[in-house]
């Protein structure tokens, strides 16, 4: 399943699979920036096999661990993927 | 006053750009540089995904080249009509902010200057991008390597906005007072890109550009710009980045 979602630092493109509320599979893309990059794919890895409720909380610790900048927010990421519970 | 190396880099492909500003981060000398791409080239923002952005049928029919840069941002045609900057500045240097938006705005300021000398009024969006008169004039993006931040961007002297829209996927579809309405790419382009040559009514010469440019980084980064060259160790350590950025396993990874 694809969820585009515009936000203020950007359009967001999630694609995602999911085994009930687990995620099996997501890749999150879009045109924003996100600071070291190649922070976003461990964040991928991260999130796989964490329920959908739990998103917020994993990327808002995801960001202040790794003391991520970025335009788009863990809100904006967990707001995507709310998307898909409605 | 601080002195940083100015480079005419002349006509560049994407990858060996990319290769370059590296090789430059990674031996730290600050340095301001010009160029303009050639082949022309898609530019994809490192986090999208090439299928969803860039029509690669219509790269390969237009022989266009598709790129994936080491930043972040959105899609872009870049081609022989515009001009481009890069800075490269280590992080304790002190030139660019840290902060990224600050970096932006600060780099950002040449790009104003320059539009101003042209007699256009610009300004910066707070994000990364100045416009004139409500368009899009230049699209920037920033990494951080080896301790050094790069930031680089257009400078929309002339745009191709026929070629852009047949390899940029962009939705044609909006919300308007009559409900969804489609365009096509090319408006929906010309709506929201502008050039010199459009805002001026008349073509642009690039060396008065590129003068215009160089002040305008002066005047940015409260520095003295001095012609130099790429040193022989920057064009080794190019020759060896640049593998990563043509590898097909980079540019299609998602």
């Amino acid at each position: 399943m694809e969820i585009i979602h515009k936000v203020e630092g950007g359009l967001l493109r999630i694609d995602v699979e999911l085994e009930g509320e687990n995620i099996k599979k997501i890749m999150i893309s879009g045109d924003f920036f996100f600071f070291p990059e190649e922070k976003l794919e461990e964040l991928e890895r991260e999130l796989v096999g964490k329920s959908i409720r739990d998103v917020k909380r994993i990327v808002e610790d995801f960001y202040r661990n790794n003391k991520i900048e970025a335009s788009i927010t863990p809100e904006d990421i967990s707001n995507a993927l709310k998307k898909i519970s409605h | 006053m601080r002195v940083i190396r100015f480079i005419d880099l002349g006509y560049i492909n994407l990858p060996m750009l990319h290769a370059i500003e590296e090789a430059i981060a990674y031996k730290g000398i600050p340095t301001v540089m010009l160029w303009i791409a050639s082949p022309r080239t898609v530019s994809i923002g490192y986090f999208q995904s090439v299928y969803k952005e860039v029509d690669i049928d219509a790269c390969r029919n237009l022989n266009v080249m598709i790129s994936r840069r080491p930043c972040g941002g959105g899609a872009a045609y870049f081609d022989e009509k515009e001009l481009y900057y890069s800075v490269i500045a280590k992080n304790e240097d002190d030139i660019l902010p840290t902060n990224y938006l600050a970096a932006f705005r600060k780099a950002l300021e040449a790009l104003i200057y320059a539009l101003e000398r042209f007699g256009l009024k610009a300004t910066y969006t707070g994000k990364n991008d100045v416009i004139v008169n409500g368009k899009k004039i230049s699209g920037n993006c920033q990494t951080n390597k080896h301790g050094c931040k790069i930031v680089h961007g257009s400078f929309l002297t002339d745009f191709d906005y026929e070629i852009a829209s047949k390899v940029l996927k962009i939705p044609v579809q909006k919300v308007s007072d009559k409900g969804i309405v489609a365009d096509t790419v090319r408006k929906i382009l010309e709506e929201r890109v502008t050039t010199i040559k459009r805002e001026l009514g008349r073509d642009i010469d690039k060396e008065e550009a590129k003068k215009f440019l160089i002040e305008g980084f002066e005047y940015a980064l409260n520095a003295k710009l001095i012609e130099g060259k790429l040193l022989p160790e920057e064009r080794k350590l190019a020759e060896k980045f640049v593998e990563k950025y043509i590898d097909t396993k980079f540019i299609f990874k998602r």
